[in-house]
């Protein structure tokens, strides 16, 4: 397990800012949103290992992305963060590398308002058509996004939602 | 028209739709079909058309994308039809009341005959549900028009709790 | 390729005999799938952004229903990460109550899409007895739990109900009853020759496809890859007891077919030792509050894994709260294993990944040649899928 660590630390060492090791199953990186693409290609297709999901979180100056990697092999994850500074709001989108991560782009995009270069696409998953582009459900630092009464009360005004409630 | 209902007391065609659920209700809604529960025997048959229907079982939280489709496929059957509410989301919104991505609750889009609670209610209740929304039938036959069920608040308060 | 020369089928047969919200657009040229679209916008609740203004123990009721047949996993998993995040214990007793109503949703959901896949295929009577078998689980899991589907058992830190003497013997004894029925799904599935050839060949993932797309559950296992979160990071019981990660090669709808039929055995197997050998004690370890940090969980959910993210400021509700289904890696798969497909077997290619939200609404059809829309309903779909049994049948 040790072991596997090492090798990891080592694959990232080109990449990687911070390299902490909570626990043998728990590993967490940083890395700057301009590696992310390479860092894809050393962790996906030399290590081998499978990405499950990546979280975005709103912080106050930057949308946080944590990618979850799980080298299925191993009883570990190895999640790998880029933080993204909110006066400007884009990244590389990694699907080129791993085909199954566009879906999850296109969320965050429409949850957290961040842009993917060269996103393949869907475009829209989840918000409707209709959906206000501004309007990102999981940012704090809107105050119609803050809550979800905020976001019904913005889409009351919006002439999106009749309900009273 | 007293024929036409007459028949319809006895056998109602069921159509079921969904307005994006977890599924639980939907699942229950065909197990009243598997032969433990055996809809059928009350002559109640699932169809696959909103224009045979006679009854419409509408489960889900009523997501804002599905309401338009809701109410076409509401004016597509042919009336009378009964609505039957099934489960805490379909009655209320449930837990998904809050949600940003959701209407108004059921009743405010459409007459809703019967309110079958549960999450997910179990298929001997939402076939209660459908036998009551035909007795709401056999009322407009008489010549009885049924009042919709009403909904009462939970009358209980704060102030209430303080008194005791 | 212009979108005017090309059929599009919206299709979505998660349900066979409802109508559900969204829904998939198959782009067909003649009879053949050359394109798949999907929008599952129709089924979005928000569940995120609802989980930031409700208390660790509110959550876990709320994500019990993303989906209604893993219902049993999402808290598991949930729980999981929140301990993860809080280095919080669990006591013995309650990590083997968690495999058995883990192991038992497991079943009665594998019984649940046989008996879709029987009817999407013409087989109503598998159909029918696939769902009167699930009854027998789903009555072991109402006298454990209270309901049928939806326990609401997991707690952090623990699980909320224990599971008296009583009601492990009941359960070991309806389970031997069960088993036997069982075999008549092995026997359908390996015998017969109509079956055979509607589902061998048909909707093939192959294995670099479902690792590009981080496919999983039974569908990856169906495609060579031998994946199973309780085997690669073990969690409840699940590495003191003794049972085998199922995996097929091919990669085709036969191949999760068998995975399915196999998996409810080591099921079965899982459930009577976790029975036997619960240890006494207690069931809960009554965290006081959950520490800030950060924390993943996982548990193998019947359709694949389920993810779930934690971060926690200390307060009593999460700071953050990412829940991921597999249905969201494995949807997009069919961009693979319906392209190429013929449309009769377009239903039992997409069922073919048990999806747990998509559903069906009208299907339209963009006729290739001339450019005219013409409208399907998804009934014609199933039927169509049955035809070809038939069809089959008549010839073998």
């Amino acid at each position: 397990m040790n072991n596997y660590i090492e090798i990891v630390k080592d694959a990232l060492k080109s990449v990687a800012t911070e390299f902490n090791v909570k626990s043998e199953k728990r590993v967490y990186v940083v890395v700057p949103k301009e590696k992310i693409i390479e860092t894809a290609k050393i962790v996906f297709k030399d290590l081998g290992m499978r990405f499950a999901i990546a979280s975005g979180i709103d912080t106050p100056r930057a949308i946080e992305i944590m990618y979850h990697f799980s080298p299925d092999a191993y009883n570990m994850l190895v999640n790998i963060s880029v933080f993204i500074n909110k006066d400007d709001l884009t990244i590389d989108s990694i699907a080129s590398v791993i085909t199954g991560a566009a879906w999850i782009e296109t969320e965050i995009r429409e949850m957290l308002g961040v842009t993917f270069n060269n996103h393949p696409g869907p475009e829209k998953l989840l918000l409707g058509d209709d959906w206000p582009e501004d309007l990102h459900p999981l940012r704090r630092d809107n105050k119609d996004t803050r809550s979800t009464a905020a976001i019904r009360e913005r889409l009351r005004r919006d002439g999106l939602l009749t309900a009273s409630d | 028209m007293n024929l036409k209902l007459r028949a319809l007391a006895k056998s109602p065609w069921v159509y079921h739709l969904s307005t994006g659920s977890c599924n639980n209700c939907d699942i229950e809604v065909l197990d009243a079909l598997t032969p433990r529960f055996d809809i059928e025997r009350f002559g109640c048959v699932l169809v696959g058309s909103a224009r045979h229907a006679d009854v419409l079982l509408v489960c889900g939280s009523m997501n804002r994308k599905t309401i338009p489709r809701v109410l076409e496929i509401y004016e597509q059957c042919a009336k009378p039809c009964l609505v039957v509410a099934v489960g805490g989301c379909a009655c209320s919104r449930g837990l998904f009341k809050d949600s940003y991505n959701v209407g108004d609750s059921l009743d405010k889009y459409l007459p809703v005959h019967a309110y079958v609670p549960g999450c997910p209610p179990k298929p001997e209740a939402i076939i209660l549900g459908v036998v009551k929304a035909a007795e709401v039938l056999k009322k407009l036959e008489k010549g009885e028009s049924p009042e919709l069920p009403v909904v009462e608040e939970n009358v209980a308060q704060v102030s209430d709790l303080e008194k005791m | 390729m212009s979108k005017e020369n090309k059929k599009i089928i919206p299709v979505g047969p998660f349900m066979p005999l409802l109508e559900e919200p969204e829904f998939f657009r198959l782009h067909v040229e003649g009879e053949t799938v050359v394109d798949v679209d999907l929008d599952i916008g129709y089924n979005h609740r928000g569940i995120e952004k609802l989980c930031e203004e409700k208390t660790y123990e509110q959550v876990c009721f709320v994500i019990e229903r993303i989906c209604g047949i893993c219902s049993t996993s999402h808290p598991i998993a949930y729980v999981q990460a929140v301990e993860d995040a809080g280095d919080i214990p669990v006591p013995p007793r309650a990590l083997y109550i968690r495999t058995i109503i883990a192991e038992l949703e497991r079943i009665h959901s594998h019984l649940l899409w046989l008996g879709l896949a029987g009817h999407f295929l013409g087989y109503n009577t598998v159909f029918m007895w696939g769902w009167k078998y699930r009854e027998i689980i789903c009555d072991i899991l109402e006298r454990i739990t209270g309901n049928r589907q939806s326990y609401a058992m997991m707690k952090v830190g623990g699980v909320k109900r224990n599971i008296s003497d009583k009601e492990r013997e009941k359960a070991i004894k309806d389970l031997e009853a069960l088993i036997p029925k069982l075999d008549m799904f092995l026997g359908a599935v390996s015998d017969d020759p109509v079956l055979h050839a509607r589902l061998k060949g048909v909707g093939i993932l192959p294995k670099q496809a479902a690792i590009d797309y981080c496919a999983l559950g039974p569908l990856a296992r169906g495609s060579g890859l031998a994946i199973d979160v309780r085997k690669d990071e073990p969690y409840a019981a699940y590495s003191e007891l003794d049972w085998n990660i199922i995996v097929q090669e091919e990669g085709d709808v036969f191949a999760k077919a068998v995975v399915r039929v196999l998996e409810m055995y080591e099921s079965a197997k899982i459930i009577r030792q976790a029975i036997e050998n619960m240890p006494e004690g207690e069931i809960d370890s009554n965290p006081e509050s959950v520490p800030a940090g950060q924390g993943q969980g996982r548990a193998e959910a019947p359709r694949g894994e389920c993810f779930h993210y934690i971060r926690s400021d200390g307060a009593n509700r999460p700071a953050r709260h990412k829940a991921r289904a597999p249905t969201f890696m494995n949807l997009p798969t069919f961009k693979v294993t319906m392209v190429g497909q013929h449309i009769a077997d377009a239903c039992i290619a997409s069922a073919a990944i048990d999806p747990c939200y998509c559903c069906t609404e009208r299907v339209t059809v963009l006729e290739k040649k001339t450019g005219r829309e013409s409208i399907l309903t998804h009934k014609d779909l199933v039927k169509m899928s049955q035809e070809r049994t038939e069809e089959l049948r008549k010839k073998i």
